[in-house]
This record gives structure tokens, sequence and C-alpha cells, in this order.
């Protein structure tokens, strides 16, 4: 069996998908529901991934990402277009998650997704896993664990922007509209976890 | 001194395995019918009206105009058996001459030109002039007519009982 790498993508910004997402918004605040599914179908890997990253909860995310794509859906006729409907969505997602993660319980358990297989042959995390023990698989798991344990003692600003930028490729600018500070912010968040994290990972960083 | 991007990049290159947690396969394809089912029963609560909801509600689920279309079937039979029953014996009475006391309480009767005296013979031998009625009009016992049938007659509702004796 082979998986495909899907590296989360930016979002593209070439003009044609840009004006098939204003015709398909437009149709949808129309009431077809064709057009708007087309809309999940184009962004709901990419806001199941930000709530994933957000929770380490499989479920977890998939209750947000089903529940933000409805609330989009009921809210659809307030987008007027100042943003593009990406970001637009992605701050709908993303308030959902900080409001659900506040409501958690302190104590929460984990619901992890698998590593695809692609992840074993790159050569970046071969290096990381290979000089600590000869058992690939439980290694990487084993980092998997602590990589999102890590991750959830970060605060949610700070989480916030490790996955939107180091997970999920965003640039600077576009996680500052949507998060709606401005591009310094988001730097100095994005420093202070990064020196959280290396300090939780230190055992696998040299 | 290092530029931010070199100073973690040992960090993200960590963080890159999070890049290739992936939910089990067709969970997407599942996630977007969820999203559709929900906004479609959403759709149908938000008609403005009862009968677009229950009009709505045969795209959704085929098994309610079978079960709508069943009712109905079900009520035009009741209908017709009901039309096609026999008549029960009509029971009727005289009512005396007098019958002012009858329109005070039933303004919409009407007597029949069958009613309005009681003649000795049907009376038992009793003063026919001097008969009075301790009770009202009696109606048919018969239902004024089925669904499918138009109405009798209302004049001779309160019809007369013909009480034959030997």
């Amino acid at each position: 069996m082979t998986a495909t790498l899907r590296t989360p993508a930016a979002p593209k910004t070439d003009s044609k998908e840009a004006v098939s997402d204003v015709v398909l918004v437009s149709r949808a605040k129309r009431g077809d529901l064709d057009a708007y599914d087309e809309l999940v179908r184009r962004y709901q890997e990419r806001i199941y991934s930000a709530m994933y990253h957000m929770t380490s909860n499989h479920e977890d995310a998939s209750d947000l990402t089903q529940e933000s794509f409805i609330k989009a859906y009921r809210a659809l006729k307030s987008f007027k277009g100042d943003s593009s409907f990406f970001t637009w969505l992605y701050r709908i997602a993303i308030n959902k998650a900080i409001n659900f993660l506040k409501q958690r319980k302190q104590a929460h358990e984990m619901s992890l997704d698998d590593i695809d297989l692609n992840a074993e042959h790159d050569p970046d995390i071969l290096t990381l896993i290979s000089e600590k023990t000869p058992r690939r698989q439980a290694a990487l798991s084993e980092l998997q664990v602590r990589l999102n344990e890590a991750m959830q003692k970060l605060s949610e600003p700070h989480r916030l922007v490790v996955t939107l930028h180091d997970i999920q490729g965003l640039p600077h600018e576009e996680i500052g509209r949507i998060m709606k500070c401005n591009v310094a912010t988001v730097r100095t968040r994005l420093f202070y976890a990064r020196q959280q994290l290396q300090a939780y990972l230190s055992d696998y960083i040299k | 001194m290092n530029s931010p991007e070199e100073q973690f990049s040992e960090l993200r290159r960590l963080l890159a395995i999070k890049r290739h947690e992936r939910p089990p396969p067709g969970h997407f394809d599942r996630l977007a019918q969820q999203i559709r089912h929900a906004l479609e029963a959403e759709t149908v609560s938000d008609c403005s009206t009862w009968w677009e909801r229950f009009i709505s509600r045969f795209d959704i689920q085929p098994a309610w105009a079978a079960a709508v279309a069943v009712a109905v079937a079900a009520v035009y039979l009741y209908a017709f058996v009901s039309s096609q029953a026999p008549q029960s014996p009509r029971v009727s009475v005289h009512y005396p001459a007098s019958q002012d006391w009858i329109s005070a309480a039933h303004p919409f009767w009407i007597p029949s030109p069958a009613t309005g005296q009681i003649t000795g013979e049907e009376s038992h031998g009793r003063n026919a002039t001097s008969f009075r009625s301790s009770v009202g009009p009696i109606m048919g016992m018969e239902p004024v007519h089925g669904f499918l049938t138009s109405p009798r007659n209302p004049d001779v509702l309160p019809a007369s009982l013909s009480i034959r004796t030997p």
C-alpha cells in the first residue's frame, strides 16, 4: 500500500480559483448546496488539519470541522468578500477551536491519527529517529506522542501560530489576517512558541 | 547570529512529522457527506410553510411519500365503504300541530308536510290535540350523508315517528 504525501499547502491565490470561490460562494448564498459542497471538499482537509493540530484529537477535530462549515454556511449571507473565503472560513474555525479548548478539561485524552507510510522514508525524519533506535515505527510513534504533548502545553495563540506556519505553511501575513493581528505579533508569538517547544523536545534536538 | 529560521531548523524538521498525520482513508468523503446532510436537514427546517417542509421531506425520505399515499388511500377506502353501507331503519315521530315550542328551541327546524298532527289512532286513543311531547324532535338515526354522497334534504331531518297500532 502506498500513501501519497500531501503537504498542507498555503491557500492557492491564482485568479482561477479565486474567481471560482467567488462564484461558488455567490451560488451558495442563493441556497445552492452543490456549490457549498464543492467549497467543503476544497477546504475540509486544511480546516481539519488545523483543528487536529490544535486539539490533538481526531474526533474533536472532525466535530469542529463539521460545525465550522455549518456555521459558515449559516453566516454566508454576512460574508461581504472583504477577505478571501478561505481566510473568513479559517477565522470561523479557529474561533470555534479556541472556544472549544477553553471549555475542555485540562486532562484530556489524545486521539492521534496514524502517520502515513511516507514519513518513514522522509530523509529528514529518518535522521531524527534512526539514531535513537532501530525500531523505527515504534520510535516514530513515540516521537509523535511527544510532539503532540509538547504542542498541547503551549497556549492557544502560540499553538495556533505554530500550526498555521510551521505545520500548514501559511505565510505570516495570512496568519495575521486570520488572527486579526499584525505581522509583528505573529512573528513574536511564533518565536516564543518555538522556544518553548524546543525546550520540551530537547531530547530530540541537538 | 542565526536567523529564526536557522535557529529553529531542527525543531521545524521535527514538526514536519505532524504533516504526515493523516485521518483514516475515506474520512474526508464521509465528513463532506455529513456536512451535506446536516445542511439539508437545516434547510428543510428553515422552510417557511408547513407545506414546503412536508413536500421537501419526500426528497430526503421516499418512505414518507409512500406512507402518505397509503394514508390517503385508506381514507378514500373508508369513505367509499361507509357510503355503501346499508341504511338503518328510520325512526320518526309525529309532532302535535302546535309547534311553537319547537320553533323556539330549534329556529332552523322546518316542519315537513307529513308532520304536525297526530291522529287519535296513532296516539293510542289519547286526545290528539292535548298531546304534548316531553322530548325534543328525534333526529334521523342514519348518517346524514356519507363522504362521497350529497346531503339529503335537511327539511325532513326532524322526521315523524310512525307507530302503527293493530
